[in-house]
Order: C-alpha cells, then sequence, then structure tokens
C-alpha cells in the first residue's frame, strides 16, 4: 500500500516539491467569522514525511487552521504555499490554482468519520478513485480490497457503516483517505468520537502509517500518541500557536510556561498506546 | 343499473389514474430540479426558484386550473392542447412546489459534514450533490412523495371543471343523468377510497424497506466486532 501512494501520487507534473520548499506552508494567516477572530498569525510549515500532532484547548482553532489547509475554509488573510507554490494570498489573490485538484491531493479524517451512509464499506473506499481519478471499477477494488486486508477490516467490506463499530467506521474513514494516495493527510480529533475501547485500534492503525512515512498533520488530545508519533508539536490556544518545536523538547524543556501549563491540562486525560 | 354505473365510473378512473400518475412523475422531476435549483450558490437562481415556489404554492389548485384552461386557453387554442394535459400541467405545478420543499428539506438535512468529507475528496459541488447527498435524501423524502402523491389523486378531482371526463366529472354526469346523488357519490367517494387505502399500506412497506437498505436506523444490536 506504501508503494501504491508513491507511485500513483495525484499529478505527477505538480508533486514535485521545489527545493528547498515545505511540502506545505502558511505565513501570517488569519480567520475570522465576522467580527469573531478564529486565527491570527499563524506561521507554519511541514516538510515531506513529517508528523505534526497540534494541541490545544476546545476553541483555540486546531481545527480551524487544518480545515484552511485543504480550503475546506478559506482564509482571511495569509499565504498558503503546496510544494513551494502559492495556492493563495488572501485576500488580494484568494485560491488561484483549481481547488479540486488541490484538494484531492490532501486526505481528510473527520472527528465523526462521516462515510457515505448509502455506501458499504467499500464503495466508500472505492467511490473517489473512480470517479474523482478516473479508475476503473476492477481496479478501484483491488486497491480498496488491498487497503481493507491490510487494515483488518476485509470481513466488513460489503458491510453499510450503520453495522459497524465506531473504530470500524474510523478505519474505514482513513482507507478511503488512503485510496486516494494522498501527499498528506489531516486528521481532525480522529478519536475523539470514539468509546475508549476502540481509540486504540484507530492509534495504532495511525501509528502504522506514521512509520511507513506519511506525511500527517493531526489534531489531537491523545498526548501519549503525539508523544510517541509526532516529530513535531504545534500548541494553540485563542487562536494563536502559543508554541511549536521538536516533540520530546516540547515536552520535557517548553520555552514558555504557558506551553507546560496546556500540554499538563491536556494531559489529564489520553489513552497510552 | 348498478352495474353500468360501475362500468361508467371505471372509465372515469382511468382517466383519473392516469391523471395522477402522469402528474405524480412530473411532479417528483420538476420538484427535484426546484429543490437542486433553491440550494444553489448562486443567489439569483435561488431567490428566483424559492419566488416561484412560494407564489406556485399560494396559488388554489383550482385556480392554476382555470388561470391554464380559460385564461391561456384563448392564446394557445390554435396548439389544439387536450384538456387532460393542461390539467397534468397545471396539477404538476402545483403539486411540485410542494414536493420541492419535502426534497429541499431531504437535501438540507444531511450533515454538512458530508458536503465536507465530499469536497475534500475533490468532488465537484454537482457530483457530490448527485453521488453522496441526494442519495440520502432520498429515504426522509418517501413519506412526502407519498403524502404529495395522495393529494395529487384527490385533486386530481379538479380537473373535472375543465372538462376533462375524470372519475369526478363522469360522477357528475351521471347524477344528472340518474337524479341519485347520494348513490353516486357514495360510490365514487368508494371509488377514491379503494385506491388510496392500499396505497398507504403500500408507501410504509416501501419506507421500511429503504430504511432497511440504506440502514440509516442505526442498529445497535448488529454491531460488527472484529
Amino acid at each position: 500500500m506504501s508503494d501504491a501512494r508513491t507511485v500513483e501520487a495525484g499529478s505527477p507534473g505538480m508533486s514535485v516539491t521545489r527545493p528547498g520548499a515545505a511540502l506545505l506552508e502558511v505565513q501570517g494567516l488569519e480567520k475570522a467569522f465576522g467580527p469573531t477572530r478564529v486565527l491570527e498569525g499563524i506561521d507554519f510549515h511541514l516538510a515531506e514525511g513529517e508528523k505534526v500532532c497540534v494541541v490545544g484547548p476546545s476553541g483555540s482553532g486546531k481545527t480551524t487552521l487544518i480545515r484552511c489547509f485543504n480550503l475546506l475554509i478559506e482564509p482571511t488573510r495569509g499565504k498558503l504555499f503546496f510544494r513551494g507554490d502559492l495556492v493563495g494570498d488572501w485576500p488580494e489573490r484568494p485560491a488561484t490554482i483549481n481547488l479540486r485538484q488541490y484538494r484531492r491531493r490532501i486526505g481528510m479524517v473527520f472527528q465523526h468519520f462521516e462515510l457515505f451512509p448509502h455506501l458499504t464499506a467499500i464503495d466508500n473506499i472505492t467511490l473517489a478513485p473512480r470517479r474523482i481519478l478516473g479508475r476503473s471499477r476492477a481496479e478501484a477494488r483491488a486497491t480498496a480490497e488491498e487497503l481493507l486486508q491490510r487494515i483488518g477490516l476485509a470481513h466488513v467490506a460489503k458491510a453499510h457503516p450503520h453495522r459497524l463499530s465506531g473504530g470500524q467506521k474510523q478505519r474505514i474513514a482513513i482507507a478511503r483517505a488512503l485510496a486516494m494516495s494522498p501527499e498528506l493527510i489531516l486528521f481532525d480529533e480522529p478519536t475523539s468520537a470514539l468509546d475508549p475501547e476502540m481509540v486504540g485500534e484507530v492509534l495504532r492503525l495511525m501509528a502504522d502509517l506514521a512509520r511507513e512515512g506519511t506525511t500527517m498533520v493531526i489534531v489531537t488530545h491523545e498526548l501519549g500518541f503525539a508523544r510517541q508519533v509526532a516529530d513535531r508539536l504545534v500548541v494553540m490556544e485563542a487562536g494563536r500557536i502559543v508554541e511549536q518545536g521538536p516533540t520530546a523538547k516540547m515536552f520535557e524543556a517548553p520555552e514558555l510556561q504557558r506551553t507546560r501549563e496546556i500540554l499538563q491540562l491536556e494531559a489529564s486525560w489520553g489513552y497510552q498506546l | 343499473m348498478q352495474s353500468s354505473w360501475l362500468h361508467i365510473l371505471w372509465i372515469g378512473l382511468e382517466v383519473t389514474l392516469r391523471l395522477s400518475l402522469y402528474t405524480i412523475v412530473f411532479s417528483i422531476v420538476v420538484a427535484a430540479a426546484f429543490a437542486v435549483a433553491s440550494i444553489s450558490q448562486r443567489r439569483l437562481v435561488r431567490w428566483t426558484v424559492r419566488f416561484v415556489v412560494d407564489l406556485l404554492r399560494s396559488i388554489p389548485i383550482l385556480a392554476l386550473l382555470i388561470f391554464v384552461y380559460y385564461g391561456l386557453g384563448k392564446y394557445i387554442a390554435s396548439w389544439n392542447i387536450d384538456p387532460f394535459w393542461m390539467a397534468v400541467g397545471a396539477l404538476t405545478l402545483g403539486e411540485a412546489a410542494f414536493l420541492s420543499e419535502v426534497f429541499r428539506a431531504g437535501l438540507e438535512a444531511v450533515p454538512r459534514a458530508q458536503w465536507e468529507a465530499a469536497t475534500s475528496l475533490g468532488f465537484r459541488r454537482s457530483s457530490a450533490l448527485g453521488r453522496i447527498i441526494a442519495p440520502q435524501a432520498v429515504l426522509p423524502s418517501i413519506p412526502g412523495v407519498v403524502n404529495m402523491s395522495i393529494f395529487t389523486f384527490k385533486d386530481s378531482s379538479l380537473a373535472s371543471v375543465i372538462a376533462v371526463p375524470e372519475v369526478t366529472q363522469v360522477a357528475n354526469q351521471l347524477v344528472s343523468e340518474t337524479f341519485k346523488p347520494l348513490q353516486v357519490y357514495l360510490l365514487l367517494a368508494g371509488f377514491y377510497l379503494v385506491v388510496i387505502l392500499p396505497f398507504t399500506a403500500l408507501a410504509g412497506v416501501a419506507e421500511r424497506a429503504v430504511t432497511r437498505y440504506y440502514g440509516l436506523r442505526v442498529d445497535k444490536t448488529s454491531v460488527a466486532r472484529n
């Protein structure tokens, strides 16, 4: 599956990173809903193969931030680059590129899974490769079966989502994202809606992906997972990045007292892998 | 005597059924188009359609029929349109306006996150609508479609005023020939009842079947475990 991802990268011409450029970068990102500022002055970059966890209290703007990355939410201000190419410069040059082609290169996993309830597990996985990438039915099925095999859910291929447990749904949702061979996967609190006994299976799958070198940005409250998997930690509060840095340093010797406090607060719940 | 009444009314009922069937099919198509347009991202399209729908909903179907037949009749006389098709047209407009609200509610009831999931996979709006959103709106719309069908069947009696020989019109004629209004109209009521009752029962069965198929009702006892 990991080679499927590299071989089938969306559009070959565009997937070459400019030398020295980050896979994804934002500068001075700002998002306001009316008078409410949800994000302010966000500078962030992500290297190919990097795993970054975004943590912070509820309402700190974590989800808004990653939704700005694939433009499910349009920034109010700031620049967004992908592989060194300008995606948009708000407010002057909002998203100059083809948004659909951009979005399909970035996978997204949602808190509430968002599987398509009218489709079986396997059809959830094959729908986008068939309709968006133009894969044949057989080809898309073969890839999907491989994915299901490897996440250990081949036996539920023909089940509709309502037949699946939360953990199974989220793993199918991850497989659905993987089937598009994304260059980066965004996770929006992927285990927050799960019963405790199902958190582990999802985190283990994500850890597997991380080990294979998948580039991931993960919004999470699972600090134990973040500590083991993330290369870098971004701590947010009130729409700003409080501090970001290598995971170990952030946990052991953060620059700011506030970072320590937030991490301590977040650590009061959590799951050990 | 009675049996020839039945026979005469039966011929009228056939017209009623044909009138209703055409109206129902066309209404579903028109209502779907209205519903899609009413959630358009283009404000002009959205507002125009919502205005038209509100307008049609506030006009009595009888008035629509009279307008089409007598109001437009003079100008389209040369087209030689059968009153039957005028009735289909007027009924369709009236019923579709109501049904489009049912469809719109169904579309809007699909969580916004489903749109986001589709968007994040690279779907354009139209294919997200067709492949992901609309199929989820089918089930919740079924009771509305059934209701509309029943109303259509009953409202088709209004076409009697524009000389469509449907069952109510036939009954009226029968009364003027036999002078037995009570008997004839009781029989007429029986005709309507006999068609509508099984239809509502069938609708319940269809709804349960679709529920099972889409499985939108969460069944906690059958959750699959690894």
